[in-house]
């Protein structure tokens, strides 16, 4: 199946509401490149990561995406039960020497796993490696439903906390995790951690037998990352639009070598599954226990009220490299106007306004807000303000960017009929619909 | 059963706990807290004792203009109640509260945080909400938690639910009665930390160096555990615990990971029943009750959350009766009902009458802890040489209750002490408060 028979097929599927007829069973493939590259920190401080970044087309010669730890959440759709994924080695030499690399699946079944072995016996690779600039196939046969972790099944001690893996998620049917398990959205949230001092030894070939750092057994993280970020700069999960009975899934993966244990605040989750397997009951937490390689299911409720709602490590893996607050802390919240701004600190929650154009500064955004003389009322006085800029633009100097309401740099008849729907109604972020 | 010695016993042994003064002045008050629906917390800074002798700044909430306490009073409030909480902060760094499991938390007053309004130094905040479900649950800072918490300011929070016996049932279901409860709250320390937050280090302090010393419960160290509560010796660590029951009754763990680790809570003398986590019965469906309880003898007390877990002990099991045997130790075991139970004290009736597995040495080829009474028997005194004994003066069986991580049942390196605690099963009409 190429690439864009997938994509065509995931629109179908995303297009259905309900669940489609797929037919015969289908194989997913995903080209993978491993590479060295450099991510920058919460902090601003670049550490030397290995990752994988993600191929289009399998020439690997270009890639359409660049490297990312974690690396890309593989998506396999309902009706496909085998997963290919083609790897191609683009690591650089550790010590003048070739770093092979692979993938494993914990928990699902890969095919013809091939141990791999140093001279002196003892095993290197849970399975066949892929040598330098060389490809290499990796395939799994009867695709379980759920969340997974793909990591490199090569010196993992090294090669996982560099950065070598990912979330892979397969539903069992659209909208539905598992067989019962329906959800309207998902949020992948892997956990994962950085020793900053272990990266900058591989970095600078100081890693190895008879070297500054000889092993990981000093592991010691210094970022704690969720999705490869720390707080403050791990986006904002968006909760639905707030309409009643949505169900948010989240997928939670540990790819660091702590354990952590995520609490939500205000908010309690319902457990579903563990390892991928369906829990016999849905256990009602408030936080969950995710050690290293554990990944775990859990539906929310989802909110139908704005409200900035939080979710942290509670083993307060909240700093970056010292730094505080940061790591394992971001927000989530609904999104009522669908402009990727979560009610909780949009100037205008029923208005789409992704900008946030905010001329005046008092909180709200133009869009939604025609007290034009903070009054706190939307009256004559600023119907009168907005005539005297009525006709301009940006450049005349009559123009007035606060009555420039859609902010198109015109101050126009679009201006005014917006004025009209904001007329007489009580001001704020939430004013006024569309 | 019929025995003199069992009746007297009681009584000599009444008067022996009033005599030193061991009773608690809150008679069948359990679980030491401040109840209510409205508090005054202050944060403010203190030090503490640990038993190697050293004390520790910390900082901790008080309940109002009390002393710095760690940890934080214990909240006990009804199902239902609308639960408003004051914050004051005495402390030079802003601090707020936040409070896992409780929904709908709203705030007065105080300035932004990254979790949830904070008291600036010298300021205060509010939060209220509506403690709308029955359990136990923890509050701690949410102001750089990582520190804070570490700091001291933490406490546990226990909703009593909507029922007849709310004083005697954790949850709303019927199945979750208890005779007795007793409250678990796990932390650890790093001296370090404290340290440098006294030497005025605070922006040094690097939590990925964690390496905690000291390990407590309730606030306290071993053998501090056992303490009276509210002792003048340890003002600032009120809380003491000493769970005690009778065989046959049913003893509610209200278990709290309060700290940053993992803590495998080993509670010697029987499996116990997990009916909760996180303030939310095991149950299949709603008001099914804790029809998925399942039982172990380790409570896996991951950080952040809380356990409620049913312990019983009669001695079913040992093998022996644990009330002597021969014509010295003559009683009998009445099961009316036909549980296998002596109806009035919970003797396992299949082992009535069975020998203790063992010889009994003789007396001059022994040395005597102050925990043996003479008699292996339950709440039966022995002759002993003079000056023995005397730590147990109601003839308890004593089991340890404790972290499985061995290492942390030291206080600095010094075995024993830490996360541990005894449990002791009193004979039948010992009292306890």
């Amino acid at each position: 199946m190429n690439k864009s028979m997938k994509k065509i097929t995931r629109q179908i599927l995303a297009l259905a509401a309900l669940s489609v007829a797929i037919g015969d069973a289908m194989a997913a493939t995903y080209y993978l490149r491993a590479e060295q590259f450099t991510q920058a920190m919460p902090d601003g401080a670049m550490v030397t990561m290995w990752g994988f970044a993600q191929d289009d087309d399998g020439n690997f010669a270009t890639i359409e995406h660049a490297a990312t730890v974690p690396g890309p959440v593989l998506t396999v759709p309902p009706g496909d039960d085998t997963l290919t994924i083609q790897l191609y080695n683009n690591l650089p030499q550790l010590n003048g020497a070739d770093v092979p690399v692979s993938i494993v699946i914990p928990g699902q079944n890969g095919t013809a796993l091939a141990p791999e072995r140093n001279p002196d016996g003892r095993v290197r690779s849970f399975t066949h490696e892929t040598a330098r600039t060389t490809t290499g196939t990796y395939t799994w046969t009867g695709l379980k439903p759920g969340t997974y972790l793909y990591q490199s099944g090569t010196h993992p001690a090294l090669q996982v906390q560099m950065g070598l893996y990912g979330a892979m998620k397969k539903d069992s049917a659209a909208g539905q995790a598992y067989p019962g398990v329906s959800y309207n959205r998902d949020l992948v949230l892997l956990f994962s951690e950085v020793d900053s001092a272990l990266h900058q030894a591989v970095a600078t070939d100081n890693y190895g037998p008879g070297k500054g750092v000889t092993s990981t057994i000093n592991y010691r993280a210094n970022y704690f990352l969720i999705n490869g970020r720390g707080y403050p700069s791990i986006p904002d999960a968006i909760l639905g639009n707030g309409a009643a009975g949505q169900r948010v899934l989240l997928r939670l993966l540990n790819a660091g070598y702590e354990s952590h244990a995520p609490v939500l605040q205000d908010m309690y989750m319902s457990l579903v599954a563990e390892d991928g397997n369906l829990l016999p009951y849905a256990r009602e937490q408030y936080s969950a226990h995710l050690p290293a390689g554990k990944t775990m299911d859990a539906v929310i409720d989802a909110p139908t009220t704005g409200g900035r709602f939080s979710l942290y490590d509670r083993r307060l893996s909240l700093s970056n490299n010292l730094s505080s607050p940061g790591g394992m802390l971001m927000y989530l919240g609904i999104d009522t106007d669908g402009d990727t701004i979560p009610d909780y600190r949009d100037n205008c929650t029923l208005a789409a306004n992704a900008n946030q154009r905010d001329t005046n500064g008092d909180g709200y955004g133009n869009l939604c807000d025609a007290d034009f003389n903070g009054s706190g009322t939307v009256n004559t006085l600023d119907l009168n303000i907005l005539k005297a800029a009525y006709g301009t633009a940006v450049g005349n100097p009559l123009y007035n960017p606060d009555v420039d309401l859609n902010g198109d740099n015109k101050v126009n008849t679009l201006d005014l009929s917006r004025f009209k729907q904001l007329y007489g109604k009580p001001i704020g972020p939430s004013c006024c619909g569309q | 059963m019929k025995r003199l010695h069992m009746k007297i016993m009681p009584r000599l042994v009444a008067a022996l706990w009033l005599l030193i003064g061991l009773t608690s002045g809150n008679a069948w008050a359990v679980i030491d807290g401040l109840t209510g629906a409205n508090f005054t917390l202050t944060a403010k800074a203190g030090y503490i004792a640990t038993p190697d002798g050293n004390s520790v700044l910390m900082w901790g909430y008080a309940n109002g203009a009390g002393l710095m306490q760690y940890p934080g009073p214990t909240l006990i409030v009804n199902q239902g109640a609308s639960v408003t909480i004051t914050l004051n902060n005495t402390l030079a760094v802003p601090v707020s509260i936040v409070f896992p499991g409780q929904q709908g938390v709203t705030t007065s007053g105080g300035t932004p945080g990254v979790l949830t309004a904070e008291a600036a130094p010298g300021g205060s905040v509010t939060y209220t909400f509506t403690a709308a479900r029955a359990g136990t649950y923890l509050y701690h800072s949410g102001t750089r938690p990582d520190l804070q918490t570490e700091m001291g300011l933490v406490g546990a929070l226990i909703v009593r639910p909507t029922a007849a016996d709310p004083l005697h049932q954790a949850y709303e279901h019927a199945n979750t009665h208890f005779d007795r409860e007793y409250l678990f709250l796990l932390t650890e320390m790093d001296k370090t930390v404290h340290e440098q937050v006294e030497f005025g280090q605070m922006n040094s302090v690097d939590m990925t160096k964690y390496h905690p010393t000291l390990w407590f419960i309730n606030g306290r160290n071993g053998p501090d555990t056992l303490a009276e509560a509210s002792v003048p010796w340890m003002p600032h660590q009120p809380y003491n615990t000493l769970p005690r029951m009778h065989p046959g009754e049913k003893l509610l763990m209200r278990v709290i990971g309060a700290g940053r680790d993992l803590h495998p809570f080993h509670h010697h003398g029987n499996h116990a029943l997990l009916i909760a986590r996180d303030g939310r019965l095991l149950e299949s469906t709603p008001g099914a009750g804790p029809d998925l309880a399942s039982a172990d003898f380790t409570v896996k007390v991951v950080p952040g959350e809380t356990y409620d877990a049913i312990f019983e002990w009669t001695g079913k099991g040992l093998g022996w009766d644990i009330y002597g045997t021969g014509p010295d130790y003559a009683h009998n075991c009445t099961d009316g009902n036909g549980d296998s139970f002596d109806d009035a004290t919970s003797e396992y009736c299949p082992d009535h009458g069975k020998p203790l597995p063992t010889s009994l040495p003789n007396q001059l080829d022994l040395t005597f802890g102050g925990m043996w009474t003479g008699s292996p028997y339950l709440g039966l005194m022995g002759a002993l040489p003079p000056g023995q004994g005397g730590m147990n003066p109601s003839a308890g069986f004593t089991y340890m209750w404790h972290s499985h991580t061995e290492k942390e049942l030291t206080n600095d390196d010094l075995f024993p002490g830490g996360m541990m605690s005894m449990l002791i099963i009193e004979a039948p009409g010992v009292p306890i408060p």
